[in-house]
């Protein structure tokens, strides 16, 4: 195997950095990154408005669970919370009403390959990994792997069993879509939408969670401050939503700024993350938002803001790494997986009204 | 075939994403100036080294020589049945000294394979934060192999190795620092035969010298065949493993591309014997291959497994062979693909 210069730039970016950080506290990870740097520095300037959520309930790494590298969280109908450990090889189970973190899936279950994206549906566990994506029952017995051949980024199952893939493609081009829906059994049916397939980006740009309404597949990127909304049945966009966070209008800028001065070149280039998960619920969608005080907008159908939230936590989020919700009654619960500057992850959870 | 983030390995505390993408804690900078990596390299080695003075000073941690581990250090380690040495005793073998997470499964298969492959050969120092649960989940050790947990955090801080994450490192047999890394396996069998001097020859002399010891099957009729046909052609392409996202996927456009140009060249994928049909299927639909896809016969399989316990699987996924009139040239290089089928 041969390795690329990007990722020999990668390793040793994280390597020299979580070396920074364990050995100088005040030269932690978080003030090495500028993009961390320069979204908490705009944040603190504007004055967010937002409803502040508190938590209700959390797991830390260390205390009953141990966490390598979580990459995704889901709820299932009964509110139960599953967390996939993508270094870990495990599926974590975080029943509703409990304080205590379970493992539910190990290597053994299922032979993951490094787990990375999750769902549940349908009274189905549905984890993606290098495999394919495996289904699992209600009670943890594996029962297929379906191999797509895809690199799955995120994925949704829909009403009829179908599976909508937004797929990592390696040196992409038009004819790629950005996303693909196969049949129950891993076939391709069809692909819609468009990629940006931004040069030299490593298709970035094009990496999206997924959400379903009965009609429409809504979209977010994770690196453009941009949600798409698809009608399911034409694959038409219907729409596109700017994010337009006060943040992320000055962010690339700020960033750029922050860098500019030790740059050796003009090309390179700084690509900060924006949205870190959406889910959609009853007529509602709830998009996540990638910033140090985590914040999650509410948007009606037509894309509009109706209210702001920002999570209290104990420490601001280097990371955010999972994000979900799910109706109880008149109110939701909303969970947040993220990872704080000393590279220590936890899930919160937080409660709120569905006016 | 080579990939950014490869398949089959796995980068401890970095979100393994399937090829084509970056990792969560790589927080969307790219190209980070040279300069900026080298003050802050600089400020880094200082500060271990400042660090592991303090943190040892007057303290019953292990005795500390040197703070830069380009050699086996000299260090005194307690395993888990209480017995003390010297990390300097085992001079004279190749040593792979591992940090494990008994919780990273990965990790734990990775290091059993190594010690049924090489616990008589290499000597083994495994350290970890919870012995008992390693020792657990592990194989019965060689008499070669050690289990550390005393004096963990002392021990991560001597070999630079941060919090959250677990490395490997190899030492030939006299002490030198040969290769460290985390816990990739890609080509860890190799490098290991390697320092015990026991070289591979080339993987195409290998491969072509274990097809060649198939009487018949899938490759052995492809041969057959190419002597009869007008083009006297055919490619038969070998994955472990395919994704879009990855070089195997890219490799897969390539083959697309020149099959629908070269219409009298016979174009053949094989994959893993344990596939399915539906497998087969989806890959033709998924991938858009217009030519034929089988899985590997049991004794191409058998032999294949061999020598992906030799070579690595890295190696092994995406190997091309190109027939001609019979005579079977392997294209194992990932850049050479493209122009070996343009020379068809």
């Amino acid at each position: 195997m041969r390795k690329s210069p990007q990722t020999a730039e990668c390793l040793l970016v994280l390597v020299l950095s979580l070396l920074a950080g364990s050995c100088t506290k005040e030269k932690s990870l978080s003030t090495e990154s500028p993009e961390f740097a320069a979204k908490q520095r705009l944040q603190q300037q504007f004055d967010s408005h937002s409803a502040i959520l508190s938590t209700v309930r959390q797991i830390k790494n260390g205390a009953g669970i141990s966490f390598v590298v979580p990459s995704a969280i889901a709820y299932s109908e009964a509110g139960d919370l599953y967390v996939v450990d993508n270094n870990g090889q495990v599926v974590h189970r975080w029943r509703a009403g409990s304080n205590d973190v379970e493992v539910f899936l190990t290597q053994k279950a299922g032979t993951f390959d490094f787990p990375f994206a999750i769902q549940y549906a349908h009274n189905k566990l549905y984890v993606s990994d290098n495999d394919g994506i495996k289904v699992f029952s209600a009670d943890g017995q594996f029962e297929k792997l379906i191999r797509t051949y895809f690199g799955i980024f995120s994925f949704a199952i829909t009403a009829r069993n179908t599976i909508m893939v937004n797929a990592l493609v390696r040196n992409a081009d038009s004819s790629d879509p950005l996303i693909v829906e196969l049949d129950p059994n891993g076939k391709l049916i069809r692909g819609f939408g468009s990629r940006q397939n931004v040069q030299g980006h490593d298709g970035l740009a094009d990496q999206a969670f997924l959400s379903l309404s009965n009609d429409q597949l809504f979209v977010a990127f994770k690196y453009r401050p941009t949600m798409e909304i698809y009608d399911i049945a034409s694959g038409k966009l219907n729409r596109t939503v700017d994010i337009a966070h006060p943040v992320f209008r000055g962010l690339e800028k700020a960033m750029q700024d922050g860098e500019a001065s030790s740059r050796n070149s003009p090309e390179q280039s700084l690509t900060p993350r924006y949205l870190a998960g959406i889910r959609t619920l009853r007529d509602r969608i709830f998009v996540c938002l990638y910033l140090p005080k985590p914040t999650i907008w509410e948007l009606n159908e037509n894309g509009q803001r109706v209210r702001q939230f920002e999570i209290a936590s104990d420490s601001p989020a280097l990371n955010i790494f999972g994000f979900d919700v799910r109706a109880m009654g008149s109110s939701a619960t909303l969970s947040l997986g993220l990872t704080d500057p000393e590279l220590s992850p936890s899930v919160l959870e937080m409660n709120t009204d569905l006016n | 075939m080579s990939s950014p983030l490869p398949q089959k390995k796995s980068l401890p505390s970095i979100l393994k994403l399937p090829c084509v993408a970056t990792n969560a804690l790589y927080l969307g900078v790219r190209n980070i100036p040279r300069r900026k990596l080298l003050i802050l390299a600089t400020v880094i080695i200082a500060n271990i080294s400042l660090g592991t003075y303090l943190a040892f000073r007057g303290s019953t941690a292990p005795e500390v020589s040197t703070t830069v581990v380009n050699s086996v250090p000299i260090v005194d380690v307690i395993d888990d049945t209480g017995t003390r040495r010297s990390l300097s005793s085992l001079i004279g073998r190749v040593i792979v000294l591992q940090f494990i997470n008994p919780e990273a499964v990965n990790q734990v298969d990775s290091i059993s394979r190594m010690l049924t492959r090489f616990g008589a050969e290499i000597s083994f120092v495994l350290i970890t934060r919870d012995s008992r649960e390693l020792r657990g989940r592990l194989p019965p050790l060689p008499h070669n192999a050690i289990i550390v947990q005393h004096n963990f955090a002392e021990l991560k801080t001597i070999f630079k190795v941060p919090d959250c994450c677990e490395r490997r490192f190899i030492f030939d047999n006299t002490g030198k620092l040969s290769y460290h890394d985390y816990y990739y396996e890609a080509d860890l069998t190799a490098r290991l035969n390697a320092l015990l001097q026991k070289p591979l020859p080339p993987l195409s002399s290998a491969l072509l010298e274990s097809l060649d010891s198939l009487p018949n099957g899938l490759i052995f009729s492809a041969k057959e065949m190419t002597r009869r046909t007008k083009s006297g052609k055919a490619v038969i392409t070998i994955f472990t493993s395919v994704r879009t996202g990855c070089p195997s996927g890219d490799l897969v456009r390539v083959l697309n591309r020149y099959a629908s140009k070269r219409t009298d060249v016979s174009f053949l994928t094989l994959l893993p014997k344990s596939y399915m049909r539906s497998d087969i299927d989806n890959f033709k639909s998924n991938l858009g291959v217009k030519f034929p896809v089988e899985r590997m016969e049991e004794a191409l399989s058998k032999e294949y497994v061999r020598l992906v316990s030799l070579y690595g699987e890295s190696q092994l996924n995406g190997i091309v062979l190109l027939i001609d009139r019979g005579t079977v040239t392997v294209v194992d290089t990932p850049n050479e693909v493209d122009l070996k089928l343009s020379q068809l």
